[in-house]
């Protein structure tokens, strides 16, 4: 019938149409002409993608990251810009899945022509937004993704801030060797460390850097397990845990398992002289759910929980803006900025305050390589971020290329409800409770 | 799909089957709207996403014909085909990481291997007659089984981590390219491929048999055909061809894990697109993919709320199956001449 | 452990036997595979939950207005949309669930976001110690509830009129017209009691596990395989089939290896439904 061959017809061109011409970007600006080496023409506007899980199973956690980063860069648009020139904020949602944040950081980078994509929270999200960016000689700039093997691809334009995976291991055993077996009355090697972690790109990574270091320290891991986030039932692990009769725990668990594993814990009487865990241990959601007592003498490894920081060893500048910023979120956004708001504040004001400037007034330019550049000559000492720890990044063709060097993790700890830091003793503000009294005493 | 059967037999014997039954507009259109898919990816002023959306048409379509082979003709009803897509993706990648061998190869491999998983499990299904929802449930168990299977070993596969593919720049004897417009053609090119592999079974006497199993089975055995052997056959063609592309999206992405290619949304997506367009036809996932994948990404990258696109798609489902269950081509279907050009 | 283990196996168990148990009727009433089993138990989660948190219900008092919610519901959904295609064939009715499940699950996503919502009350906290096995009252809780509404649901198809029309529809759906059921009807009541199980399940779930979008993926699988394992028509076989995986599951989890624990299970039911297609307890044909 002519009638349903001009229907398909039309389906077709419009799908045709449909795919060619897509959606409207969300800003309308023009994109700046992307400078080159040509000395006379200079930079108008630093067009930066934000790529972070807003909603999805990480929604809570990745926009206080983002948050954080955002406070910063609008920090630096009011008081005049990057050396005068503004930056643009883009921003995109991942949804917590690998395969959106791929083709978002596509989009950010086809359409919306970020120099910069900041990103991504989550450390399988970072490895698939990454490649897209290193394909089209876009920087990625991470502030949160811990897993080590996200800078050993040998990527010219990665850049990561925070702490990997690694130096969540050495946080850890530094503090069993320092801390535990000191007040244990033991030697570090007759510790009993339990390692469980959730099965994905985060949990792995740490779970093995924690596993590879102890045995490079001769400690003694008497369990390693590895979950599936998703499993409804915690029991199982508490109980493989538990027969397994630790002194200490690491647990590397997502948001939604932290809740079921400490629930099981304090059924299945799990007791431990300490348990450090990361991600869900470090959100506010934790104390929210469980009430400050019932969280309380839990740690947490991690970047700094910067508004519970020891800042005398932070150097005057960025004394100043610390308190600043802290304040502005609070008033914002009704939380103590913690370890998450703390990732995308800390490096957001590395770039602001460090590399962003040298591109512009160093190479006249803030294309990859420029940027890059400028990264390559940042040499930040300890205590000029906001996190505590200094910036080297490591250069191209090292194996880990776009590592902050001189990044570390740090102990926390849940006392009356506050994420304080209690280790190192450079940073901590409490000395740490040990042990943790058992459930029965909670 | 009771197929109503055509009381124009007499015309039915006369007529050319399939697009040469097609009327000159339809062919001439036909091949204008090639070339225009062609031409397309040429300029570079056309940024790089829009091409990248016509590549994931061209995947999403490949995986709907070849689910339409085993389902639409065959009435196998998987829902497990993501199992074969992540058996491809994850085979090529492993051979090329540890072995070096070229994912070209490790695409036959994976085609093999994906086979072979088929013949083992459809082998006792349809053995033992297990069909419809049945069949159904064992497909869902079994591509649970290679995702946990997957995520698990992670010292081989890397489990919840993913496997990164090394930029390596342009290799094309290990399938990468620094002009993407290349993976654009390559995926065009499957595309056509299956479409035409799907056009051929149909009218070919081996599809027939798959039409006679859908309809009436236990009639189709009376008439001698051997349902297992047909059905496996069938089944196994479909998932080389989904293995295949697996490979495929691992090369273009370099970058794969079980969420990417092992998941339950992905045998979903892919039926919806089979089903949008009509199942029974050979054509049916390419009209379905054509509308759906740009309609998701616009719905991804346009709507500030979450879950609106996966509810759409949803809705989509419903209202379809409500009042329009044969899909767009469906439409078609009370035309015995259209319904040989798509093969209804 | 092993004894902890196997208790943990049952309280799951008591969970996938309520699910199922739900699911079990309408696949072999209606005849359809509910793919939106999941979706619907969630959407029970969060009805309990916004009661619990705005209403301040007690978590366990909110039953009779979940239960009686997620019946309309049910009814509703088997009235309004899959009757009118009770007659087209499988694949629709198949595809029109899962279509529903994604309007379910990611409206609730669109409405509430992905948070993740706990509403417990102290006393379901309270952790009982006997003979070493240790457990919390609201899973004690659960298993009763569990055990007293399989009890009440078989009495329903055993001991009264419905019940027994539903039986018959299930069996017999032509000889059943003929005995001027009206089979329709019979659909929508069989839908929305399976529906209201699901509920049921929904409330003793509130206190224990997190309310979220997608609470109900992993517990809809397993109770895929309760019900064809069970057997269609068997109330005592789904409750049997949910327990028993439960407690394999836990089992082989705690014993052997966490991560493997659901392939195992899948792979005991490819293996099962290899041989024993109608299931270990029942005694329905196959439906093709």
């Amino acid at each position: 019938m002519k009638h349903a061959s001009k229907v398909i017809w039309l389906l077709l061109v419009m799908a045709l149409v449909a795919a060619a011409c897509g959606d409207d970007s969300t800003t309308t600006t023009t994109a700046a002409p992307i400078t080159t080496a040509a000395p006379v023409s200079s930079v108008q506007e630093i067009r930066i993608g934000l790529l972070f899980p807003y909603t999805g199973s990480f929604g809570f956690l990745g926009t206080e990251q983002a948050n954080g980063v955002k406070l910063v860069l609008e920090a630096a648009n009011i008081t005049g810009g990057i050396a005068g020139v503004p930056i643009i904020i883009i921003e995109a949602d991942s949804q917590s899945d690998p395969a959106i944040g791929a083709t978002e950081a596509q989009r950010l980078i086809d359409q919306d022509h970020v120099d910069i994509i900041i990103g991504s929270y989550s450390s399988g999200i970072s490895a698939s937004a990454s490649p897209v960016a290193e394909r089209n000689g876009v920087i990625f700039w991470e502030v949160g993704a811990v897993a080590d093997n996200l800078s050993q691809q040998g990527y010219r334009y990665y850049l990561r801030t925070v702490g990997n995976a690694a130096s969540y291991g050495a946080a850890n055993l530094d503090f069993v060797e320092n801390f535990v077996a000191p007040q244990m009355g033991i030697a570090p090697e007759d510790v009993r460390i339990a390692i469980v972690n959730e099965n994905g790109a985060f949990g792995t990574s740490v779970g093995d850097g924690i596993e590879n270091q102890a045995a490079a320290r001769g400690y003694d891991v008497v369990i390693r397990e590895s979950y599936d986030d998703r499993s409804p039932d915690m029991t199982p692990v508490v109980l493989r845990v538990k027969n397994a009769a630790p002194d200490v725990l690491f647990i590397v668990p997502l948001p939604a398992s932290t809740k079921l594993f400490w629930e099981a814990a304090r059924e299945q009487d799990f007791n431990v002289l300490a348990v450090v865990g990361s991600a869900g241990f470090g959100s506010s959601s934790f104390p929210d759910t469980f009430g400050a007592a019932g969280v309380e003498g839990a740690m947490d490894v991690e970047a700094p929980s910067i508004a519970f920081m020891d800042t005398t060893g932070l150097q005057a500048d960025v004394s100043a803006v610390f308190q600043q910023y802290l304040a502005q979120y609070q008033a914002e956004y009704g939380r103590p900025c913690l370890v998450h708001c703390g990732d995308g504040m800390g490096s957001a004001y590395v770039l602001v305050s460090d590399v962003l400037p040298r591109a512009i007034t160093e190479f006249d330019s803030v294309d990859a390589d420029s940027i890059r550049a400028a990264a390559d000559a940042t040499d930040i000492p300890v205590g000029g971020t906001l996190q505590g720890f200094g910036v080297k990044f490591a250069a191209v063709g090292e194996p880990n290329a776009g590592d902050n060097t001189r990044a570390f993790s740090v102990i926390m700890q849940w006392r009356d409800g506050n994420l304080v830091t209690v280790w190192p003793a450079s940073l901590a503000v409490m000395e740490p409770t040990f042990p943790l009294p058992p459930w029965s005493e909670r | 799909m009771r197929a109503t059967r055509s009381t124009e037999q007499g015309e039915s014997a006369r007529l050319p089957s399939g697009i040469g039954a097609a009327p000159l507009s339809f062919r001439v259109a036909s091949i204008v709207i090639l070339l225009g898919l062609v031409i397309f990816a040429i300029p570079d002023s056309i940024p790089f996403y829009y091409k990248q959306v016509g590549i994931l048409i061209f995947w999403f379509a490949s995986l709907g014909t070849a689910w339409t082979i085993s389902c639409g003709y065959g009435g196998m009803f998987s829902i497990g085909n993501a199992a074969f897509v992540g058996t491809g993706a994850y085979t090529s990648t492993l051979l090329f990481l540890h072995f070096q061998i070229s994912p070209w190869l490790g695409m036959v491999v994976g085609m093999a291997l994906a086979a072979l998983l088929a013949a083992g499990v459809g082998y006792p299904a349809f053995r033992f007659g297990l069909r419809g929802d049945y069949f159904a449930l064992i497909t869902i168990a079994f591509s649970g089984i290679v995702y946990e299977l997957v995520n698990g070993a992670s010292g081989i596969t890397g489990g919840g981590q993913g496997k990164p593919i090394r930029v390596l720049g342009d290799r094309p004897w290990l399938f990468q390219f620094t002009d993407r417009r290349i993976y654009y053609y390559i995926a065009m090119a499957m595309w056509l491929l299956t479409v035409v592999v799907a056009y051929r079974i149909r009218h070919s006497r081996f599809g027939y048999k798959l039409l006679a199993i859908r309809d009436d089975e236990p009639a189709a055995a009376r008439a001698g055909i051997n349902g297992t052997t047909v059905k496996l056959v069938g089944f196994v063609i479909t998932a080389a061809i989904t293995a295949a592309l697996g490979t495929f999206y691992a090369q273009l992405i370099l970058f794969i894990d079980p969420g990417s290619v092992l998941a339950l949304d992905l045998s979903v997506t892919l039926i919806l697109m089979a089903v949008l367009g009509g199942m029974a036809s050979y054509l049916g996932a390419t009209v379905g993919a054509f509308i759906l994948v740009p309609l998701s990404q616009w719905l991804a990258a346009n709507t500030a709320v979450a879950g609106a696109d996966l509810f759409a798609n949803g809705l989509i489902l419903v209202l379809l199956m409500l009042y329009m269950p044969h899909g767009i081509l469906g439409l078609l279907r009370n035309s015995p001449r259209w319904r040989r050009v798509v093969g209804w | 452990m092993f004894r902890a283990a196997l208790a943990s196996g049952i309280f799951l168990g008591s969970i996938y036997a309520m699910v199922a148990s739900g699911l079990n009727l309408i696949f072999g009433v209606v005849k359809i595979i509910n793919f939106a089993h999941g979706a619907l138990l969630a959407l029970g989660m969060y009805m309990a939950y916004f009661l619990i948190t705005f209403a301040g219900f007690d978590p366990y008092l909110t039953l009779p207005v979940v239960v009686a919610a997620m019946f309309l519901v049910g009814w509703a959904i088997q009235s309004g949309i899959i009757n009118r295609i009770m007659d087209s064939d499988r694949t629709s009715q198949l595809l029109i669930t899962f279509g529903l499940a994604l309007m379910v699950q990611n409206g609730a996503i669109m409405l509430w976001g992905h948070e993740y919502r706990s509403a417990t009350v102290p006393y379901a906290r309270k952790v009982f110690d006997i003979l070493g096995i240790r457990f919390s009252f609201a899973a004690l809780l659960a298993l009763t509830g569990s055990a007293i509404s399989l009890v009440l649901l078989y009495l329903f198809l055993h001991r009264t009129r419905t019940g027994t029309a539903i039986r018959a529809v299930s069996q017999q759906p032509d000889s059943a017209a003929l005995a001027g059921i009206n089979v329709k009807s019979i659909y929508g009541i069989a839908f929305g009691v399976g529906s209201a199980m699901v509920g049921v399940a929904a409330v003793f779930m509130v206190p224990i596990y997190f309310v979220q979008p997608s609470v109900g993926d992993p517990f809809v699988l397993m109770a895929f395989i309760t019900v064809v394992l069970g057997g269609l028509g068997s109330v005592w076989g789904a409750a049997a089939a949910g327990m028993m995986l439960g407690v394999v599951q836990n089992l082989f989890a705690t014993m052997v290896n966490v991560e493997m624990a659901p392939t195992f299970v899948f792979l005991v039911f490819m293996v099962i439904m290899f041989f024993r297609p109608y299931g270990l307890f029942g005694r329905t044909e196959r439906i093709s």
